[in-house]
């Protein structure tokens, strides 16, 4: 099977372009999307500059005069006999303090979704979520999966900067912050998690397609696991 | 001459160094950053010789750079001006130069044109970030501590003791800007479309490196916000208002705004060089047409650059530049007048 079937191609500019697997939030369309990253990361054709996954499109950017989109696909085509051997999303559990400062919107934004504080902490804390794209900012994690009762849309007004490591929800998605600064979103948890390490091997903790599970924390601990290395999260078997 | 050095004085918060940009990583959300300007970037790296891949990036608050040690540097940047030290007349980029030890660089826009390069021959930045030396202003990410200065290796004894030499500047394509689909091209109607390429667009005053509003007969698009997608330079969104942003160096990876177009790169410099206020006209164009563009560019880089034939510099010449009044400038106060300095007389 291609792994572009139920693709779309996309132009975007001279040296870039899109392949596109849908215009929503899929979980289908995001498999679709990494398996095509990473055939693309395998077979490292000529000219390819970088990709950029997101949930739903993989942005393909390269050198116009080393190669051109025709061949780009066509790499891919040969490829795809040889099963591209997508490496198993992992699995990780990672702590959430929702309460106090730290989930200072948690109120508002149950209002808004006619939910008690205590309702939306629960539906939040039993999703599971999937990371779908970095953007924005390095190590700012989009996270689909957020249960339709919690799709609240922005706010009308930017609140002043949240931590970084914050959990942030509107749009039907959820995000980790790697930046302060300020945001449209609700601000309705906060982790230990450092997300950006521009000196690590690994410069992000999760990959995209990763799927991540909360865990309750207090402020208090989440204060003693953001002076560790890791912040708390696991790896589930 | 071994242990040379660069330093750099003065308001250093819109000084940057860039290379060609950051590659590989705008999967983890890291921008790609470089310069706003790829031809005159790459001018100044030519004119200073030394193989180097990295300059420093002014904005019109200008900068100020001194020699310990003989220097050689090369600069480039439209309607730019330069002194250097005590020497008569103002140097009008793109040049090169060697400065002798003790020397000052001062670079201050002109009457036109937002960013100049001043590229130094041998010149050590240090350690790259992610494989780079650009700076991201928006995050930091590659920033570079400017106290103490940068180290430079001594140049070839030719090019150290080569006159100042003038090149003519690099010649752009002329208006209109040309314009590629961009990914979300087809949200837009045929009708819209051409209006983009049939009016006049402001350049609004919020510009910077992350990118420039422009403002003009709206853009209206079946949806204006769609489920982020990958974000490539020059590429034009377009927010609710339908007034359209091109994305420059600093842009996030990502964005959730369709995107009716993307800037030919050859045709970029031309919109980055614009100032707050210019009228922009753009016109759609093919995929061949904008390679043309951009071969024609590298290949005028590749040549040596061409000099341009003139006498010294007349006081005549320099009220001519303005440079007696003060330089006036869109939306930096930064002027050789503004700064005490007296210009050359």
């Amino acid at each position: 099977m291609s792994l572009l079937e139920g693709a779309v191609l996309r132009d975007s500019g001279e040296s870039a372009f899109v392949i596109e697997f849908g215009d929503t939030i899929d979980p289908a369309a995001g498999r679709a999307v990494a398996r095509v990253a990473a055939a693309f990361d395998g077979i490292a054709p000529q000219g390819l500059i970088e990709v950029v996954p997101t949930f739903r499109s993989l942005l393909v950017i390269f050198d116009p005069d080393a190669t051109n989109r025709e061949q780009l696909i066509a790499a891919l085509d040969e490829d795809a006999g040889a099963e591209t051997a997508l490496p198993e999303p992992a699995r990780w559990r990672l702590p959430v303090a929702m309460e106090g400062e730290a989930a200072e919107d948690i109120e508002a934004a149950a209002d808004g979704l006619a939910l008690s504080p205590e309702e939306l902490r629960e539906k939040f804390l039993a999703g599971t979520y999937q990371v779908g794209m970095y953007g924005f900012a390095p190590g700012f994690a989009y996270l689909s999966g957020v249960a339709p009762a919690l799709a609240i849309p922005r706010r009308p007004s930017p609140r002043p900067p949240m931590p970084t490591g914050s959990v942030i929800l509107a749009g039907g998605m959820a995000a980790l912050t790697s930046v302060s600064m300020p945001t449209g979103w609700y601000v309705i948890g906060r982790t230990a998690i450092t997300l950006f390490r521009p000196d690590a091997d690994r410069m992000v903790p999760f990959s995209v397609g990763d799927s991540i599970r909360f865990e309750p924390m207090t402020l208090a601990e989440c204060e003693r696991l953001s002076r560790t290395e890791d912040g708390g999260v696991r790896r589930e078997a | 001459m071994t242990g040379a050095r660069l330093t750099v004085e003065g308001e250093t918060r819109l000084l940057t160094v860039q290379d060609r940009g950051r590659q590989g990583a705008m999967r983890y959300g890291v921008s790609a950053s470089g310069p706003m300007d790829w031809v005159r970037f790459s001018h100044a790296l030519s004119l200073a010789g030394g193989g180097g891949v990295a300059a420093f990036e002014l904005s019109l608050a200008g900068g100020t750079f001194r020699a310990e040690g003989r220097v050689v540097v090369g600069v480039a940047g439209p309607g730019f001006l330069a002194r250097i030290g005590e020497r008569p007349g103002a140097f009008d980029p793109p040049f090169r130069a060697t400065l002798e030890d003790g020397e000052r660089l001062v670079v201050q826009p002109g009457r036109q044109g937002m960013w100049a390069y001043v590229a130094v021959n041998g010149i050590d930045f240090g350690r790259p970030v992610l494989g780079s030396f650009a700076t991201n202003a928006r995050t930091g990410l590659g920033a570079r501590d400017f106290l103490g200065g940068f180290p430079v290796a001594e140049a070839a004894a030719a090019e150290r003791d080569a006159p100042p030499y003038e090149a003519l500047d690099i010649s752009l394509p002329t208006s209109p800007i040309g314009l590629l689909p961009g990914p979300q091209h087809h949200l837009f109607e045929q009708a819209v479309r051409d209006a983009f390429a049939a009016t006049p667009y402001r350049l609004t005053d919020q510009v910077d490196r992350m990118g420039y509003r422009l403002e003009g007969t709206p853009l209206k698009a079946k949806t204006h916000d769609i489920i982020s997608d990958g974000i490539v330079e020059g590429a034009i969104q377009v927010p609710g208002n339908g007034q359209p942003i091109v994305l420059c160096a600093d842009r996030a990876p990502t964005g959730g705004y369709p995107k009716i177009a993307v800037v030919a790169s050859a045709d970029l410099p031309h919109l980055t060089q614009a100032r707050p206020g210019a009228e922009l006209r753009f016109a759609w164009i093919s995929l061949k047409e904008a390679a043309r563009r951009r071969r024609a560019l590298v290949e005028t880089l590749r040549q040596p650059s061409e000099p341009r034939v003139r006498d010294e510099f007349p006081a005549e010449f320099l009220a001519g530049q303005n440079l007696v009044g003060g330089v006036v400038s869109a939306t930096a106060n930064a002027t050789l007048t503004d700064r005490g300095e007296k210009p050359a007389q």
